[in-house]
Parts: C-alpha cells; sequence; structure tokens
C-alpha cells in the first residue's frame, strides 16, 4: 500500500506518460504538456470573479499551469501569447474534449487546432521615428503573465468601464509588445524596468510611434484570430474565447 | 453473550451481526438528537453504532450501511412500526405508520457502487462515508468532497491507495491531483446513479385530505436524507423517555443498572406485564368491595413508545 506521498508521485509519473504533445509556432516542433488534473481545473473557478478588463486571474493561473505542464521546462520562456492560446485549447481538448458550443453554434477545437500549422507568426521588426528606435515583437506569455502580476494581481476590482479604461488597454497592450529601445543609438534598459516605469517610458513616445506599434499588434491579433475563428456556415464565423469559461464546460 | 441481530451492509454486500440496543444507547441517542451541535449527534451516532457492531469499524461503511444498521436496531429493538404525525397548513392533521422493515429493504436494495478504468488508472467507489458524513452537513456538492467520500481505493500499475486509511485532506489532495478527465469521468457515474435513486421513493407520505405528497424522501441517501429519516426513527420526547426509566425503577422494582441493559422494546413487555399484575390486582379489589389503599399506579401512557 502506496503513502500519500508516493502515490502523488506515481500520479505525477501517470500524467508525463499520458502527456498531450502540442505543435508550437515559437519553437516549431511539438512539445508534451501533462493533461490538466482536477485541481488545474478547480484553479480556473477561482477566476470566474476576474478583473473584466485584463482578466487578471486567468493570465495568472493560465500562465502557472502551462509552466507547471510543460514537460521541457526551457521552453517555457520562449512562449509567446500565440503559443499561449495554442496550449490552452489542447489541454482543453485534453481533459474536457473538443466539442463545444460558440453563441449557439456546436464547434470542435480540433478546426482550430489544425489551423496552428497555416498560421505565420509575425517576426521581430524594428521602428525608427527621429531619433526612437524600438524593436517590437510578438509578446512572450511570461511576459504577460509578468505583467500582470505586477500591475494588477492585488488589485480587489476593477470599477472602469472599458471606455474609461481604454488609453489603459492600449498602452497595456503596446508595452507587451516593445522588446527594446534606443535613444539617440543608446540603449535603454527597457527590458530590466517594472512594468509600472515602462509605461510611463511609453507614455513620453510620441504618438506616431505607437501607430507603428499598434499596427504591428493587430496582425499578431489577427494571427490569433485566425485560430480561434471557425467558419460555423457561409460567411459566418464564430470565435472561441480563451477564458475560464473555455475550462468549466 | 449480548443478543445479536442479522443486519445488513448494502455498500459491503455484507450480512454483518449487531448487538441489541441497550435502553440506555437508546436515551444517548434520543438525547444526542436535541443536541445543537450536529457534529457531536454525528460523532455519537457513529460511536454507539461502533459498540453495538464493532466488526464496521475498520470498514469505512458508508450513509446506506449506517442507515441499515439503525433501521435494524430500531426495528428489532424499539418498534417495528415508525410512526409518523403530519400536521397540514390548515391546522389538521394525521398520523401514518411505517413498517421499518419495509424501509430495511429499500436501504438494502441500493448499490451505488462501481469501478472506473482510465488508461492504468482503476478506481473502486461506493458511497458517501459515514466519517466524512459532518462535511456534507450543510449541503455541499462540491465535485471532490464527493469523490474523496466516494471513492475506496485507486490503482496505478502496481501502486494502490486504500481511501480507507487516509484523512480526508489527504483523499482530498490525491482527489485534485488525479487527471481531469478521471475525475469527471468519475463524478459523472456518480451522478447518474444518485439521479436514479432520486427518482426511487424511499419515504412518502400523501394527505388523505387529497392525496397530495406532504414528504418524501428518496432512496438517493445524502446527508439531509440520513439526518432526516434518523431524526424520525430516534426523536422521542426526553421527559417521556426518563419517564418510564423512572416508574419501571420506581414502581416495578427493577434496578436502574438492569433497566439500562436492555432493549426499549423489553422494558415495554416488562411495564405490560406490570401493568397487568396492577389490573389484576385492581379487578381484584373491585371484587372483593374492599379498599386496602391500592397500588400508588395508573394506567402510564407515557412510556415514549
Amino acid at each position: 500500500m502506496a503513502n500519500v506521498n508516493d502515490f502523488l508521485a506515481a500520479l505525477n509519473s501517470l500524467s508525463e506518460k499520458n502527456s498531450v504533445e502540442v505543435f508550437l509556432p515559437a519553437v516549431q516542433r511539438t512539445v508534451k504538456f501533462k493533461p490538466l488534473s482536477a485541481k488545474q481545473q478547480k484553479s480556473f473557478y477561482n477566476c470566474i470573479k476576474d478583473n473584466i478588463l485584463f482578466n487578471t486571474k486567468f493570465t495568472l493561473t493560465s500562465y502557472t499551469i502551462i509552466k507547471d505542464n510543460c514537460l521541457e521546462q526551457e521552453v517555457v520562456d520562449k512562449l509567446t501569447i500565440i503559443d499561449r492560446v495554442i496550449v490552452l485549447l489542447a489541454l482543453r481538448k485534453a481533459s474536457l474534449g473538443s466539442k463545444l458550443n460558440v453563441a449557439g453554434y456546436d464547434v470542435t477545437l480540433d478546426d482550430c487546432l489544425q489551423q496552428v500549422t497555416n498560421i505565420t507568426v509575425p517576426t521581430n521588426k524594428t521602428v525608427t521615428i527621429e531619433n526612437i528606435q524600438i524593436e517590437i515583437g510578438v509578446p512572450l506569455a511570461a511576459e504577460q503573465y509578468l505583467m500582470e502580476k505586477q500591475l494588477r494581481e492585488n488589485l480587489q476590482s476593477e470599477s472602469r468601464t472599458i471606455h474609461e479604461a481604454a488609453g489603459d488597454l492600449i498602452l497595456n497592450g503596446i508595452c507587451l509588445y516593445i522588446k527594446k529601445l534606443w535613444i539617440n543609438g543608446v540603449a535603454l534598459n527597457y527590458e530590466e524596468l517594472l512594468y509600472k516605469d515602462r509605461l510611463t517610458v511609453i507614455e513620453s513616445l510620441p504618438a506616431n510611434t505607437l501607430l507603428e506599434i499598434q499596427e504591428y499588434a493587430s496582425v499578431v491579433t489577427n494571427t490569433i484570430n485566425s485560430i480561434l475563428e471557425i467558419e460555423v456556415e457561409p460567411n459566418t464565423k464564430v470565435a472561441v474565447a480563451i477564458t475560464s469559461d473555455l475550462f468549466l464546460n | 453473550m449480548p443478543f445479536k441481530l442479522n443486519a445488513y451492509l448494502p455498500s459491503k454486500k455484507l450480512e454483518t451481526q449487531i448487538k441489541e440496543l441497550y435502553y440506555k444507547q437508546y436515551r444517548e441517542l434520543v438525547k444526542s438528537l436535541y443536541n445543537v451541535d450536529k457534529k457531536e449527534t454525528i460523532q455519537q451516532y457513529n460511536s454507539i453504532l461502533e459498540d453495538l457492531c464493532p466488526e464496521v469499524a475498520g470498514k469505512d461503511i458508508t450513509f446506506e450501511d449506517k442507515l441499515s444498521l439503525l433501521l435494524t436496531v430500531r426495528n428489532y429493538c424499539v418498534s417495528p412500526d415508525l410512526r409518523l404525525k403530519c400536521t397540514l397548513p390548515d391546522g389538521g392533521g394525521f398520523t401514518i405508520s411505517i413498517l421499518v422493515e419495509s424501509l430495511i429493504e429499500s436501504v438494502k436494495k441500493i448499490d451505488k457502487s462501481g469501478t472506473v478504468e482510465y488508461n492504468d488508472v482503476t478506481v473502486t467507489y461506493s458511497s458517501y462515508k459515514i466519517r466524512d458524513e459532518y462535511v456534507f452537513l450543510s449541503n455541499n456538492k462540491d465535485k471532490f468532497d464527493i469523490l474523496a467520500s466516494y471513492i475506496d481505493t485507486i490503482k496505478i500499475g502496481e501502486q494502490s491507495v486504500d481511501f480507507k486509511d487516509l484523512t480526508f485532506n489527504d483523499r482530498l489532495n490525491i482527489v485534485t491531483e488525479l487527471p481531469l478527465e478521471l475525475t469527471n469521468m468519475l463524478y459523472q457515474n456518480i451522478q447518474v446513479l444518485e439521479q436514479k435513486y432520486e427518482a426511487l421513493d424511499f419515504i412518502t407520505v400523501k394527505s388523505p385530505v387529497d392525496n397530495s405528497v406532504v414528504l418524501r424522501l428518496s432512496c438517493n441517501i445524502t446527508a439531509s436524507t440520513l439526518q432526516q429519516t434518523i431524526s424520525f426513527l430516534f426523536t422521542e420526547n426526553l421527559n417521556n423517555v426518563y419517564k418510564a426509566f423512572y416508574n419501571i425503577v420506581r414502581h416495578a422494582g427493577f434496578s436502574a443498572d438492569y433497566v439500562d441493559s436492555i432493549t426499549p422494546v423489553e422494558l415495554q413487555v416488562y411495564w405490560m406485564y406490570y401493568m397487568q399484575d396492577v389490573e389484576k390486582v385492581n379487578a381484584q379489589q373491585a371484587e372483593n368491595k374492599q379498599s386496602t389503599g391500592g397500588l400508588p399506579v395508573t394506567n402510564n401512557s407515557e412510556l415514549g413508545f
């Protein structure tokens, strides 16, 4: 008869044995993930009452699960927000099945996952405006996690409407896309700054800089949407929402 | 050697023997229903059951097993009838009598056990365990709590764990670490079983006025059903219980220790004999038309039976 710790170790080995293989664009190959445990699904229940603008709890919970379940830890820091979506879809499919109802249409997550191989991940690019150079790229899932942790983990509730917070939403999004920053050819240690300080830097950038970054961000958003959107009728598409609800149905 | 009764443990599909319920224990069962701390009441019932049936101590018995044992002692040691007094909204009322034997038969047929196999894992389950009853007192429907109580064993390859050896928290730790797909399979199986037994009547009381159902307990024995049935089986006016004890000692001359070591039904039989004697004496006295002062006892209807 096994004791509790031995048995928990056996359960962990079982999860590794029954791992889910997921193709990840960031590393251009499949990576193995342990399937969701009951406890991990339970943690999604805690995200039901979330910050409605930033989905902070869900962002933190889902990243923690991805990190805990990835069987190649060296890959975790390379995962982008596109990979994050793919891993979450794959984990959902492996544990709760592929079928889902979106806006009254029965869809399968297989349709989403099949589209993963067709996507093109935007490469990093450098934007130069006047004396400012900015390297932008697809945000990493780890950065998204750290930003929420630093800025909003302890925020009790969000009282602003989406209109009132529109500026913050845009700036927060842009903040994640910036990888490096040079002013007059001198590198600013941007990636070492706290996120609140990064936001202060961004607020002082010229407006046309931000427009360039927003354009790049919309390409990334479209890439993610191309995975999540499923054609249910001719000229009618529905999008699978990556929220805690996906794991509670 | 105490007299033993045959009882049945539905979750183990096993006949067992249970000792008679002494008047002292009956008094404790009745009294503990008045306790506001329900956890203590549960502990007291479980402790008395372990005294009556030591065999169950290491068996991690279920709600159905507990009910079966309590119904058995109630049937043979207290009364074979369960009388329920119903009060209607208009103030009227009626009394119905249910055979305890029929309830025993219903409980015997409940089988919530099953096995789920998933990859290399085999899980066996039966039902809610009585040691977890307090967890489910406040209508707790948490999926993981239910699984932690229902599961009997889990086997992964050569390693196995027997839930009866673990605390509730340890069981919960294991359940939450199970693959989500497996817990969903288990929970769905349990829900199907509970729905099946929910559809079966355990106790149903219909109004004699319009035949509408005024009380229904299903065969899906939850903590609330168990509590309600126990209260039906063992609720008695405490004053009656003490008065019966007092009368049989004071007037019939039995020793208090002896009364505590007989069953409530035996006490009732002794009291009946005693009353017959009193009646004979009274009849003789009336026949002789002589007043001797008589015995200081009149017919007592407050025996609590």
